[in-house]
């Protein structure tokens, strides 16, 4: 599995164990920098980062994907996934330049917590979590985040254990991503990193501290809800101690003008036994502002994932409409009876379909997917 | 002009790719040059629309040294219809192009393969792997047709 990362030559490896070496004598007489091993265990439950090298052209990037959300679904709330996608159309410098950092040349490839790459099966992923879950952590990460007008903010609380016995220098990293977006051929993309920028100098944090962050990051609107804030503490070498994510949606005023409520599950199924069937989506639009929004709704045909014979519509309860349409929400109102329906053929062999629907005003887009699964 | 400067660039690839086969070698056979893309199965595939398919090919080695060969797939070359895609892969990743590849001294670099994914449109791809080292090239080309 090391065959993945960048190697570097014999002159390069001897430099390293001789700077190695220089800074493990500084660290025992107490001076420069102070990175212990993250290997170390922690009293405090460690939250593990996997950092997945992905790609829309990766042929095995699809399997990979799938067997993080098993590994999600088995272990929910243990670990936070950052897809770092390279030269597809999700890929920006950031995600590139981690890339870069981490060595990753190709994909998919998997990290966790900066030091650890681990096979793209589910028992190789699962095996290598656990080994990480049980290192546990020196640190507590709090993190708050909300929507601005155009940023989401982060406030951070760290927590250092106080049984450590000399100061760590950490760095603290942040990270937005969309936590969903459909791609035309690749379908549903998860973990989407959107923005990742450089990293902080490192912080001293002392044996007890509790210190505050506030960092910020700009926000593109066409980005789709929810988006989640990511946060995490490494040291020199990308080693992470400790990490911690915030979902920012939620329903409030802080999400803007308008949102979509959903009045049904976003993700349904249909037995093979019903296929030719279609189902319903149900959804309102709610206008958090006192004045009536006009919205326009859209499916665009680049978020149609659908297999040959199915079909969708646009409706409420008394009409179907093309797409894009104009919609009137009334002042702190909202406008229900919507459904996307997703219909199906009677084909049997498609196993799920999706559109993505955009809801835009003035400046402001969301927008939500619709999954049909057949079982 | 943009045909012209296709078709140049496929001369050009051509012409090298032919002076790395036809040199003689002194034995009456084509020198190889120091490596060669030898294609395991067909270079020309039929399948259906919405499909993948997977072209393979090995990378050999001719010379007593290690090689870095630098596998490409050109992107002013692709010639195949919106929507389509591709990737170059072995059996354990998928790699940006271009992407170095280390082949052992006389050794052989198996299971590459080039991916062509269709869409529901076009009956025709077209696909130029270049595979270079130092001043030599070679190159070879992938078709799939839609039936």
């Amino acid at each position: 599995m090391i065959r993945y990362l960048r190697g570097t030559n014999g002159n390069l490896v001897a430099t390293g164990t001789l700077v190695a070496g220089v800074v493990a004598l500084l660290l025992l007489s107490g001076c420069g920098q102070r990175f212990p091993d993250p290997s170390q265990e922690g009293e405090f439950e460690r939250t593990v980062l996997i950092e997945e090298g992905t790609a829309t052209w990766c042929t095995y990037c699809p399997e990979a994907a799938e067997n993080l959300e098993t590994l999600l679904e088995d272990n929910p709330a243990k670990f936070i996934v950052l897809a770092l996608h390279s030269q597809d159309d999700y890929s920006n410098t950031e995600t590139e330049d981690r890339l870069d950092v981490l060595g990753v040349a190709g994909f998919p490839t998997i990290i966790f917590d900066g030091v650890e790459q681990s096979g793209r099966k589910v028992s190789e992923l699962q095996s290598t979590l656990d080994s990480r879950l049980v290192l546990g952590s020196h640190f507590i990460l709090e993190l708050n985040a909300s929507l601005a007008a155009d940023s989401v903010l982060y406030d951070i609380t760290v927590i250092v254990s106080d049984s450590i016995g000399t100061p760590i220098d950490g760095i603290l990293r942040i990270a937005l991503v969309e936590d969903t977006v459909t791609h035309p051929s690749a379908g549903l993309l998860h973990h989407v990193v959107r923005r990742l920028p450089d990293a902080d100098a490192p912080v001293t944090f002392d044996p007890g501290d509790t210190v505050d962050f506030h960092r910020s990051l700009a926000l593109e609107a066409s980005w789709g809800r929810p988006l989640v804030a990511v946060i995490w503490i490494e040291d020199e070498t990308h080693k992470v101690y400790q990490a911690a994510s915030f979902e920012v949606d939620g329903g409030s005023s802080e999400l803007g003008d308008f949102s979509i409520g959903l009045e049904s599950d976003s993700v349904q199924t249909l037995p093979v036994s019903q296929l030719g069937q279609s189902v319903n989506f149900d959804f309102a639009l709610d206008n958090h502002t006192g004045n009536p929004l006009t919205v326009t709704l859209d499916v665009p045909e680049a978020t149609q994932v659908l297999p040959d014979g199915w079909w969708f519509s646009l409706c409420d309860t008394m009409n179907c409409y093309p797409t894009p349409s104009d919609f009137e929400v009334p002042a702190d109102g909202s406008l229900g009876g919507f459904h996307i329906t997703l219909g199906t053929s009677i084909e049997e062999g498609d196993t799920e379909g999706s559109v993505t629907m955009t809801v835009t005003s003035g400046q402001e887009v969301d927008s939500q997917t619709f999954i049909l699964r057949i079982e | 002009m943009k045909r012209t400067v296709f078709l140049s660039a496929v001369a050009i690839l051509v012409l090298a790719g032919g002076l790395a086969f036809n040199c003689d070698n002194g034995n009456g056979e084509p020198d190889p040059g120091n490596f060669s893309i030898e294609v395991a199965g067909d270079s020309v595939k039929q399948d259906t629309a919405m499909s993948q398919v997977n072209f393979y090919f090995n990378l050999r080695n001719h010379t007593t040294g290690g090689l870095t060969l630098t596998v490409d797939v050109p992107e002013e070359l692709l010639d195949y219809p919106e929507g389509w895609w591709h990737s170059l892969c072995d059996e354990e990743a998928c790699y940006p192009t271009p992407h170095d590849f280390e082949v052992a001294a006389s050794g052989l670099l198996e299971d590459l393969h080039v991916t062509i994914g269709t869409s529901d449109s076009g009956t025709e791809g077209r696909i130029y792997v270049t595979v270079s080292a130092d001043s030599e090239v070679d190159s070879q080309t992938f078709i799939l047709n839609i039936q």
